[in-house]
This record gives structure tokens, C-alpha cells and sequence, in this order.
């Protein structure tokens, strides 16, 4: 009996191996476990609250809206379109040849222009709008306000939400970039770098990438485009006139909270668009050390590696004897890491281990040197690297790597 | 200290330096208590941070955080295995079968599943500690501060838990051919 207790504890031991091979993955972002985390329990939302309570009354009410949804469905009429005088069909893909736009005109009086070699397609209709696809190129909406309109564009990542107005929207899917021009009403942009959406009125445009913040180009209002009204939609609409800027700042116009405000409120996404509105470059030369920090962190918790990599290195070149400038140090090795490079990550966790006696994150950067330069086959960094943390953390969570990393370059010798 | 400042503070650097710093361990014991090949482990680890983050305000001191992170996740996973039982309960059903863990040898799995589906039958206390133990191989006093009972009681549930185990063990044929060959 003792032996095969012996033996099924080395058994179940050997489970524990197996497990922890499992565990080393790591499928999700740590930064998206944090930042989920903090929102739901740093912000506790009145919300979730209520759900058991009304738990029953939304059950009745979801059966109250399928049945009146496949009523109202049953009875309702879609719009319907025309393509260059023949009647349109969904889902089919539409071309704009070289050298002649081609008008899709509605059945509400809404009218789309995809200029010469635009490629896209009606993904749905509806009785109050229509879904577009833009594959590529550039298109011009008019789209006729009846308070009830629901249109919307698509474009790779990006969607442009229409309630009624004119503007141009042009998707390149080489670049990843999306512009869009209003020249009247309003729409909301949605897409990775927008958090919750941006909105734009009349006279704006916006300028954004699949990894590029947003930029949005205050203009001067664009002379009336063609309208269904004024010229029918085989006649070629002129082009807006080039955008004058009156002031080229950025994204958020509509903003009204500054983003050091957005940002203590954990809405990272919108104080990056704030911080843009207010010039993210100039905040880099302007704010003190703890500003530099906070607008790091936003950027970095809005996904934006760039913008946080930028204001981390402004902490850090700016002010290189501050606290603040060595925890920036350790986020620009984390950025770097995350972003597949890890030997940039490793000068910068080496460095922040340099710069301080005992910075407050020694651990975690020793840690990561030694899994960088272990799994970079840098054999002689790693032993150093693995000695320096066990003379540090001899029992620390990464000990374990650490004395596997010598124990491997003894067993090499 | 800083840590549990910054936590206590609800400072969002802190926050993601508790969840890199822990994700390994909080999955480790996730797993162990839990079984290897768990589908819902992500989801799990989240709620452990969660409220770890909803707690942060009760933190005192740095040296506490391993083993308060470990008794949230030994907490979360008896949840997941209680809410499992009343499913079969209602439904009659097994779960669905889980993912395999990568890496892993086919026998290895095969024995991992085996092992859970015994531990599944012990009752969650003795289950939760037998794993702790036995297989993470955790001292007691670890798994007292885990399950937030004392070390009497964990020696208890162990001694009841091996001896349910090795008799479950012995009737199942391929875990007792798998323990002979280890």
C-alpha cells in the first residue's frame, strides 16, 4: 500500500507538470485581464445590480420583441436602389470603372457615388437604410434625413453610422487608413482606434489607421455637393474643394472632458482622443513627470503602444532623475516585449534595473531578462541574467526558470 | 508595499502589475484545484483578479499577496465545482468533454482526466485540499491559509480524501496501470 502511495504521489506530481506546461501559455493579454478587472471592480456598475431583479421582466420582454420584431418584419417595406438606371440588388459587388463614377440612387431619394474604381457592395437593406460594404476606394453618400434613417458604411475595421447627411468616405486596404469628410449633419466612426466612437459634424474630417490614432481636420464647409434634387446623380459630382484648415488639431473635437479627467475615470479611450484634441505631442513637451505617466498609461490601456511609447520616452528623456521616469522605463520594456520585440524590451528592463538601487518592480524586470535572453538562446545573458535575479529573489515566483537556466548551462559545460 | 498602495489606491499600474505578476500562479491553482484542460480557465482567471481588485481595499502588506490571490482562486474554483454539480443535478449530463491540454501526452491526458473524474466523486472540501496537496504539492500550512481553515482540519480532510482516493483508484483500471508505470 505505501509503495503504490509512494508511486501515485509521483504520479499526481507528474499531472502538476503537465498542467503547468498549460499554464505557461498565456492566451490573453495581461493589460485585458487588468483593464477588465478595474472595470468591473473599481467602477461598480449600478446595473449589474439590477439584473436579478429584473431578470424575469427582460425574459418576458426579449419574447415581447421577437414577436413584435417578426411582425413589424412581415409588414415592412425595404428600400430598394438603383444602379445607373437598373434596379440594384443586395449583396451583389459593385465597380466603379475608370474614368465614370457609378450612382446608386434610392428608393428614400438617398444617393451614393462610388468614384471611378471603387469597389463595394449594398450588404443589406432595410426599411429605413442600408449596410454598405466599401472594399476600396472612395464613396460619396448623400444620404436623405428622416429622422428615422439607419445607414451605415463599412470599411476593413471601421464602420461610419449615418442618421442623414452628406459626406465622403475613402478606405484604402493596403494602408489600413480610412478618411472620411463631412460636409453636412453628422455621423459616428467606429473602429479599433475610436473606443466608443467618434462623432463628426459638418466641416470635419478624419483621418484614421488600424494602429493610427485619429486625427480630425476642422475645414471650412464644402460647397453644396450633387443632390438628388439639384443634379441627378448621372452627372458627376465635383469633388470637394482640398480641405483649408483653420486649425488641424486632433480627434474629440466634441470632447468636453480633458483627458488627465478621462483618464482618472479609467475611460482610457477617450482621453487618448482627448489628448489628441489637445495636441498629444505638445502634452509630451508640456507636462511634468506624473502628467507624462498618466498619459502613458492611458495610451498604453487605449491600445495605442505608439502614443504610450512616445510619452514614456519624453518622461524619460525629460526627466531622467524623477521616480516617475523609472517606472517608465519598465512600461517601455513591457510595450516593446508586447510588441514581439524582445530584445529592445531587454535594454529597457536592463536599464531600469540599472538606473535605480532597488526599483520597486525589480523583480518582475530581473525575471523577464531571464526569460528574454533564455528564450533568445542568449546563453551567457541568460546565466547572468538568472544569476543576478537568485542573488536579488532567490525566492521569487521566477526562481524556478532562473535555476533551470543555470542548471542547463551546467549541464551544457 | 508600493503594490499594495497602489491597489489600495486603485491605480491602474498596480492593477496590471498584480495581474502579470500572478497570472501564472492564479492559472496554476485554478488548474490543479480544477483539472488540467479547464475551457473556462480564462474566464475564471479574470473573476479571480476581479475580486482581488473588489478586495484590494482590506490588502495590509505585500508579503500577503500570493497566498490571498491563492484562497480567491481556491474560492472561485469551489464555486466553479459546486455550480457544476447542481448543472449535472438538474440536467442529468456530464460536462461537455474539455480541451486538452497542449503538450501533453496522450497517456498523460488520459490519466489527468482520470484523476479528475475520481476527485470529482470526493466531496469539494476534501477534493479541493487532496489536490492542493497531493498534486501541487503544496505544505499544509499553505493549503490551511487556502482554504482559510486550520492545519487539524486540512490534516483531516487529507487523511478522509487519500483514503476515498486510493480505493476509487484501485477500481479504475487504466489510473491504477498509469500509477504502476510512473
Amino acid at each position: 500500500m505505501n509503495e503504490d502511495k509512494r508511486l501515485s504521489v509521483e504520479a499526481l506530481r507528474s499531472l502538476a507538470q503537465e498542467q503547468d506546461a498549460f499554464v505557461a501559455q498565456r492566451p490573453r493579454s495581461t493589460d485585458a485581464i487588468a483593464e477588465e478587472a478595474m472595470r468591473r471592480s473599481w467602477k461598480p456598475s449600478r446595473r449589474m445590480r439590477l439584473v436579478p431583479t429584473f431578470a424575469a421582466a427582460g425574459v418576458a420582454a426579449s419574447v415581447a420583441f421577437v414577436v413584435a420584431f417578426f411582425v413589424a418584419r412581415a409588414g415592412r417595406n425595404d428600400l430598394s436602389f438603383e444602379v445607373a438606371g437598373r434596379a440594384g440588388q443586395a449583396g451583389t459587388s459593385l465597380t466603379a470603372q475608370t474614368g465614370a463614377p457609378l450612382p446608386l440612387r434610392f428608393s428614400d431619394g438617398s444617393v451614393l457615388v462610388f468614384q471611378p474604381g471603387a469597389q463595394a457592395r449594398v450588404a443589406r437593406l432595410s426599411d429605413n437604410g442600408a449596410e454598405l460594404l466599401l472594399d476600396s476606394g472612395r464613396l460619396m453618400a448623400d444620404v436623405r434625413h428622416t429622422g428615422q434613417a439607419r445607414w451605415s458604411v463599412t470599411a476593413g475595421p471601421f464602420r461610419v453610422r449615418v442618421t442623414g447627411t452628406r459626406f465622403e468616405a475613402t478606405w484604402s486596404p493596403p494602408d489600413g487608413a480610412l478618411t472620411v469628410a463631412m460636409f453636412e449633419g453628422s455621423v459616428v466612426v467606429e473602429g479599433p482606434t475610436l473606443g466608443r466612437g467618434l462623432p463628426l459634424r459638418g466641416g470635419e474630417s478624419l483621418e484614421v489607421g488600424i494602429s493610427s490614432p485619429p486625427v480630425v481636420t476642422r475645414t471650412r464647409p464644402a460647397p453644396t455637393v450633387a443632390t438628388p434634387e439639384a443634379s441627378p446623380p448621372s452627372v458627376r459630382p465635383e469633388p470637394p474643394p482640398p480641405a483649408t484648415a483653420d486649425t488641424t488639431v486632433t480627434a474629440g473635437s466634441h470632447t468636453q472632458a480633458s483627458w488627465s479627467d478621462l483618464a482618472g475615470n479609467r475611460r482610457y479611450a477617450d482621453a487618448l482622443v482627448a489628448a489628441e484634441h489637445e495636441g498629444f505631442s505638445r502634452l509630451c513637451r508640456q507636462l511634468d513627470a506624473s502628467g507624462l505617466l498618466a498619459l502613458g498609461d492611458a495610451a498604453r490601456y487605449a491600445s495605442s503602444s505608439g502614443r504610450a511609447r512616445q510619452a514614456f520616452e519624453a518622461l524619460v528623456r525629460r526627466f531622467p532623475r524623477d521616480q516617475r521616469s523609472h517606472d517608465a522605463l519598465f512600461a517601455l520594456g513591457r510595450l516593446e516585449s508586447e510588441a514581439g520585440a524582445p530584445v529592445s524590451a531587454a535594454k529597457w528592463f536592463e536599464r531600469y534595473l540599472a538606473t535605480a538601487r532597488n526599483p520597486p518592480l525589480a523583480e518582475e524586470a530581473a525575471g523577464r531578462l531571464v526569460e528574454i535572453y533564455d528564450q533568445e538562446g542568449d546563453a551567457e545573458a541568460a546565466v547572468r541574467a538568472a544569476k543576478g535575479y537568485l542573488d536579488r529573489h532567490p525566492d521569487g515566483p521566477r526562481a524556478t526558470r532562473a535555476r533551470k537556466v543555470l542548471a542547463g548551462h551546467e549541464v551544457r559545460r | 508595499m508600493r503594490l499594495v498602495r497602489g491597489l489600495r489606491d486603485h491605480e491602474p499600474w498596480a492593477a496590471a502589475v498584480l495581474v502579470d505578476r500572478y497570472i501564472v500562479h492564479v492559472r496554476r491553482v485554478l488548474m490543479r484545484v480544477l483539472g488540467a484542460g479547464e475551457s473556462e480557465i480564462d474566464d475564471l482567471v479574470q473573476e479571480v483578479f476581479t475580486r482581488a481588485l473588489a478586495g484590494a481595499h482590506r490588502l495590509s502588506f505585500a508579503g500577503a499577496l500570493s497566498s490571498w490571490l491563492t484562497s480567491i482562486a481556491v474560492f472561485t474554483g469551489r464555486e466553479t465545482i459546486r455550480r457544476r454539480s447542481r448543472w449535472r443535478w438538474l440536467w442529468f449530463t456530464a460536462d461537455p468533454p474539455e480541451r486538452p491540454a497542449p503538450q501533453a501526452s496522450a497517456e498523460v491526458s488520459d490519466a489527468a482526466r482520470a484523476v479528475y473524474a475520481l476527485l470529482d466523486q470526493l466531496p469539494i472540501d476534501e477534493r479541493i485540499v487532496f489536490a492542493l496537496r497531493a498534486v501541487d504539492g503544496m505544505d499544509l500550512r499553505e493549503v490551511a491559509a487556502a482554504c482559510k481553515v486550520s492545519v487539524p482540519t486540512v490534516r483531516r480532510r487529507l487523511a478522509r480524501a487519500e483514503r476515498r482516493f486510493h480505493a476509487l483508484a484501485a477500481q479504475c483500471e487504466s489510473l491504477s496501470a498509469w500509477v504502476r508505470s510512473s
